[in-house]
């Protein structure tokens, strides 16, 4: 081997270490454990694609797709505009106080969801919470007893209201590196030849913030399908099974109910889609990590 | 109609700042509130009579089995520590290999470790639990560190500032005869001063913020983490609903990761910039 292959690899070796202990070797692992009717503490036998054929006859498993489907979109949806939104409108050299708004505005996202997720729980309160108290001050006294967490039609949107407000901060800041990255004259010019604000925007600012809007769409999608804490924190799963999300399910199914063999082939499932999606996104992304 | 626009943009962005702010604002007026005072209509955002024991008493009262929140502060504060100096040194020696060595196989393993950083942590839960249970170190606080404290995202990291670095300095040690890991310790290291406290507060925050993982790994009190130590606080209060305290403890909870981020809010910009593509 040549001097540099081999002191190159003996640079990244523990990533090597950390790569195949930490994901390979335990996906292997529960690959195989797919297979079994495995439940945590006991002996596993091995009983072929039965689980597989079980998750796809499970109505607890669809529901989960749907609840997880529903909260992603609003979620996602909400996030990409706010954010896209609030960079546009920070970008200006001019703005007073600029600084100071980018910092509070992602300030949800360096805090903790549990701790926040309390606040939350208290905000939703039906009658005597936050968003009561706002809605009495705005004399909207009948929307006060709205069960945002406890009604399966307002539950996803309390949840993805919260997501938002969580992680909009940080793909604002990251749409504003972006936008920051365009020069101001061709907006300009085109402005001067008498295009529209939203004109100059559709025509010359979308298309040249594009390898950005992937990056931010694919890392939301990413990250909100595989969150937990929100559902945790403000519904645990319900109610009536509306924010039953997949994380949720299999969490209990492997935690609660010790179907290790179950959960484990639940997981594969979860980690297949992931997967394919993020191969799917890999070779939009591919330009800005190899730059 | 140039002034009106300006007017509503700084009234858009002020109204989604106090919609951004107003959570923490409630949270810290409500930690010092009388449990009766939490929940009125309207708000009284000032407290009448100010309770600051309310904060001795979400540090100090022992919740569950004798352990408070304040040892789980320094279970938080202890993990994710640890955490962020082995990121700073593993990532960036496993960074410099990427960055400064041509080989067979580079940039597919590079690929490799990147492309986890697309998958969202909860699907892999259930495997990186058997694999702690085969190491022994369920229920263990290092747990809670090893798996993250060599990542996709900080590898990638340490690998954009390195690239940065000039070769010339790397070869003039070479030619002087010093030893490659010399090279990393006393030449490399040394400048990476700014990918250091990027890599240190974005792993410290990271860590800080688990949840999922610590609530699936730790199960003795003594061992819990800030989150999930309040996250019990929540559920556990079904019946003596003390929302002051869960504010006052969620009010101490979210300090040492605010500090943090205030003190090196521009490093921890600059990390997700990179991490997005765009420097």
């Amino acid at each position: 081997m040549r001097r540099e292959a081999k002191n190159g690899l003996f640079f990244i070796s523990p990533g090597i270490l950390f790569f195949l202990l930490f994901w390979i070797f335990p996906v292997l692992l529960a690959f195989y454990y797919g297979f079994t009717d495995w439940n945590v503490g006991r002996q596993a036998s091995w009983i072929g694609l039965e689980n597989y054929r079980r998750l796809f006859s499970d109505p607890l498993l669809a529901t989960s797709v749907i609840a997880s489907a529903k909260i992603t979109t609003i979620a996602v949806a909400g996030t990409f505009f706010v954010s896209l939104g609030l960079a546009w409108l920070l970008n200006d050299d001019k703005l007073i106080g600029g600084r100071l708004m980018r910092l509070i505005i992602i300030l949800p996202f360096v805090t903790d969801w549990v701790a926040t997720g309390l606040v939350w729980q208290l905000i939703f309160l039906p009658n005597s919470g936050v968003l009561a108290a706002v809605f009495s001050e705005l004399g909207l006294h009948s929307l006060m007893k709205l069960r945002w967490t406890s009604s399966a039609g307002l539950a996803p949107w309390a949840i993805s209201i919260f997501i938002i407000w969580k992680t909009s901060g940080l793909f604002t800041i990251i749409f504003l590196a972006g936008l920051k990255g365009i020069p101001k004259q061709y907006s300009e010019a085109a402005q001067v030849d008498g295009a529209s604000t939203w004109q100059s925007f559709w025509n010359i600012t979308m298309p040249l913030l594009k390898p950005i809007t992937v990056f931010v769409l694919v890392m939301s999608f990413v990250s909100t399908i595989g969150l937990f804490e929100p559902v945790y924190m403000l519904t645990g799963g319900g109610p009536a099974d509306a924010t039953r999300i997949l994380p949720i399910f299999l969490y209990e199914n492997f935690f609660q109910f010790h179907h290790g063999g179950y959960a484990s082939a639940a997981g594969m499932l979860f980690l297949l889609v992931c997967l394919g999606f993020a191969l799917l996104a890999a070779r939009t992304l591919q330009y800005s990590y190899y730059e | 109609m140039h002034r009106l626009r300006r007017c509503l943009k700084y009234l858009i962005l002020i109204v989604y700042c106090l919609f951004s702010l107003i959570p923490f604002l409630w949270m810290v007026s409500a930690a010092f509130k009388l449990p009766k005072d939490v929940l009125t209509i309207p708000i009284h955002w000032i407290p009448e009579t100010w309770q600051p024991g309310n904060f001795y008493q979400a540090l100090f009262e022992p919740r569950f089995s004798g352990d408070r929140l304040w040892d789980f502060l320094l279970n938080s504060i202890f993990v994710a520590f640890i955490t962020a100096m082995l990121a700073i040194v593993l990532a960036t020696f496993v960074g410099y290999g990427f960055a400064k060595f041509r080989f067979k196989g580079r940039d597919g393993m590079l690929w490799g470790m990147l492309s986890t950083t697309l998958l969202p942590f909860s699907s892999v839960i259930i495997p990186l639990y058997l694999i702690m249970r085969s190491m022994g170190l369920l229920d263990s606080l290092w747990a809670l560190i090893l798996p993250f404290a060599l990542t996709g995202q900080a590898i990638f990291l340490a690998r954009q500032f390195i690239l940065s670095l000039p070769n010339e300095l790397i070869d003039a040690a070479r030619v002087d005869g010093a030893g490659e890991l010399q090279i990393f310790i006393r030449i490399i290291f040394p400048m990476l001063g700014p990918a250091i406290t990027t890599l240190g507060i974005m792993t410290f925050l990271f860590s800080w913020n688990l949840f999922l993982w610590p609530l699936v790994v730790i199960s003795s009190q003594d061992k819990f983490t800030a989150p999930l130590g309040l996250s019990l606080m929540g559920l556990g209060s079904t019946f003596l609903v003390d929302y002051h305290l869960w504010m006052a403890a969620a009010t101490l909870a979210v300090i040492p990761p605010l500090l943090f981020f205030l003190i090196l809010e521009r490093p921890y910009l600059r990390g997700l910039e990179t991490l997005s593509g765009m420097k």
